[in-house]
């Protein structure tokens, strides 16, 4: 995929900004503050629905301004003409726009732009909780099969009813077994139907992760990503199984989930276990190895979306370098210019890493962007 | 707002608490119809007021009518041995748009949602139950392919086993006429999952 042009309007400081891409690797260069990640999380909107930092839409709204609107202009690998637009105005819902169609659904655009964001905030996925793994791989998924995208909003939904009725069991002002009955084997349907896509998943991205681990982290030690699914042995992974498996754990945990009001079960409890040299990274890595780690899993990303798209993603990387040492930055860049994927820096310093020769140079100040050599 | 009027207030006022109308749009409607002849605001203003008047559920399928039971449960010509279950009164008009279905309807008013309330008792359940007597063969649950339309789907599934009915659903799949690129892929997977034999 290359993006050709994007037309940021009141997102964050930037008021009017217009820029037409470079064909490999765009660096933005500037303070803080200026607004270059800004661009990047632009095209994260574009591609994702959502910014990659923990900002809600109102918050993305220029300070004075009502709305936010970014467009884009794109071309598949195939030379096909892609265009977005993303819009949100305060208290409203997002307007979504596309080649495809007005008014379309997140779920909708995710995976036509396919895109792999490297941020340092991203270091939970190797050093947090279970749901940051889990966001990881549903982030992932959502990009790779739309379906899963579909089940994965229809999962949060039916866990949200369900919580309201055993809410309402538990504060004991309605309770219909039936419908109790209905919301558990939806449950545990939508449920199977996630975790044997993910198992799935996992057991084709394992292999890409080591090897991106050995070559483009240089990694020495052994790695791994097991799927962990809750009240779920591994050995057992066919969708009907998963979903009798499922059933059984809500009546075991019927009791309690009346008892505490919320539900104890499902893959949104799922866990998927980062291992270096036999052990969990969470507990054994060294900050340099969680790094080397970050890098493999992200890598292996890009070439899972690559294969299963059949189109190359665009690669997001914020302000990498300043963390990663000479060799790492290198193996990165290397990989980069390997794949021929579109790619955005941001650095303070751009002659903080060796970039490649006919890298677009974009330098960033106040809320503006101006192309320089 | 001196420019203007209380009773042009009070109509925008109206005009934008109906669905999918904002304040500008209620605004250039109060002013068109400002524009129109004496007769035609009449006659708006008359036909307002017989809708609620005149228009009631049937007491057999809970569709809206003006006489009960309805046209259609009143039928001769209707195959009552078959009751189709949609959500809304405008579902009830699609399906007969289609010409295609000679049973009879009913109505539930809604979609179970415990998230904002609706438990089964406040739909037209129990009055679906009651109603699937010797003669009823079977009950096609026609509800929105989203979350609320799918359990409310498997809890009726469930309240009409005893009964011994037969009880279909509608199926899921890809639109006719247009082209197979153009489907949504959820749905293209979903067609591909329940693919039949030819």
């Amino acid at each position: 995929m290359l993006l050709r042009s994007i037309i940021l309007e009141n997102l964050r400081n930037h008021e009017h900004t217009s820029i037409e891409f470079g064909t490999g690797v765009n660096v933005f260069y500037g303070l803080n503050g200026t607004g270059k990640t800004t661009v990047l999380e632009a095209v994260a909107i574009a591609g994702l629905s959502k910014t990659f930092l923990p900002t809600s839409d109102a918050g993305l709204i220029r300070r004075g301004a009502d709305f936010y609107r970014i467009s884009i202009s794109a071309v598949s690998d195939v030379d096909a003409p892609y265009k977005v637009v993303v819009q949100y105005r305060m208290g409203g819902r997002k307007i979504i726009g596309s080649s495809f169609g007005d008014n379309l659904a997140p779920k909708d655009i995710i995976g036509e732009l396919p895109i792999v964001v490297l941020s340092p905030d991203f270091k939970d996925i190797t050093f947090g909780a279970p749901q940051d793994r889990r966001r990881f791989i549903d982030a992932l998924l959502a990009q790779a099969s739309k379906r899963y995208a579909e089940e994965a909003v229809n999962l949060k939904k039916i866990l949200r009813q369900r919580n309201a009725l055993l809410a309402q069991a538990k504060m004991r002002t309605y309770f219909d077994t039936g419908l109790f009955a209905v919301l558990t084997e939806y449950l545990a349907q939508t449920g199977a139907e996630i975790i044997s896509r993910r198992a799935a998943f996992l057991q084709e991205f394992a292999p890409v992760f080591r090897e991106a681990y050995r070559t483009i982290a240089e990694g020495g030690e052994e790695v791994n990503i097991i799927y962990q699914p809750d009240s779920i042995n591994n050995a057992e992974l066919d969708k009907g199984n998963i979903a009798q498996r499922l059933a059984e754990t809500a009546e075991k945990l019927r009791g309690e989930e009346l008892r505490r009001g919320v539900t104890l079960f499902g893959p949104q409890k799922d866990d998927a276990s980062i291992i270096i040299g036999g052990a969990p990274a969470r507990d054994a890595a060294s900050q340099g190895q969680h790094k080397s780690l970050l890098i493999g899993l992200k890598a292996a990303e890009f070439m899972y979306l690559r294969d299963i798209r059949s189109e190359t993603p665009m690669a997001l990387f914020d302000d990498i370098f300043s963390e990663l040492d000479a060799r790492r930055s290198a193996n990165v860049l290397e990989m980069i210019r390997d794949s021929k994927a579109q790619t955005f820096i941001t650095t303070t310093d751009k002659d903080k890493a060796i970039f490649p020769a006919g890298a677009a140079y974009f330098y960033a100040t106040g809320g503006t962007i101006t192309q320089t050599e | 707002m001196h420019y203007t009027s209380e009773s042009i207030e009070a109509v925008v006022e109206l005009f934008a608490g109906l669905p999918s109308i904002g304040r500008k749009t209620a605004r250039r409607l109060a002013f068109f119809l400002l524009r129109q002849p004496d007769e035609t605001v009449r006659r708006f203003s008359e036909a307002l007021a017989q809708l609620k008047a005149n228009v009631r559920f049937c007491s057999i399928c809970f569709n809206f009518t003006e006489k009960d039971p309805c046209p259609i449960c009143s039928s001769a010509k209707r195959n009552r041995t078959i009751i189709c279950v949609v959500e809304e009164p405008n579902d009830v008009f699609a399906i007969e748009k289609t010409g295609e279905y000679r049973g009879l309807y009913h109505v539930l008013h809604g979609a179970i949602n415990p998230l904002d309330g609706v438990g089964p008792n406040d739909l037209k359940i129990a009055e679906l139950v009651a109603r699937v007597v010797d003669e009823v063969e079977e009950v096609i649950l026609a509800l929105d392919p989203n979350v609320e339309g799918e359990v409310t789907t498997q809890y009726i599934a469930r309240s009409l086993k005893p009964l011994n009915v037969k009880v279909t659903r509608i199926a899921r799949g890809v639109p006719i006429g247009s082209d197979l690129e153009f489907a949504d892929e959820a749905t293209l997977s979903r067609a591909l999952e329940s693919r039949i034999a030819v």
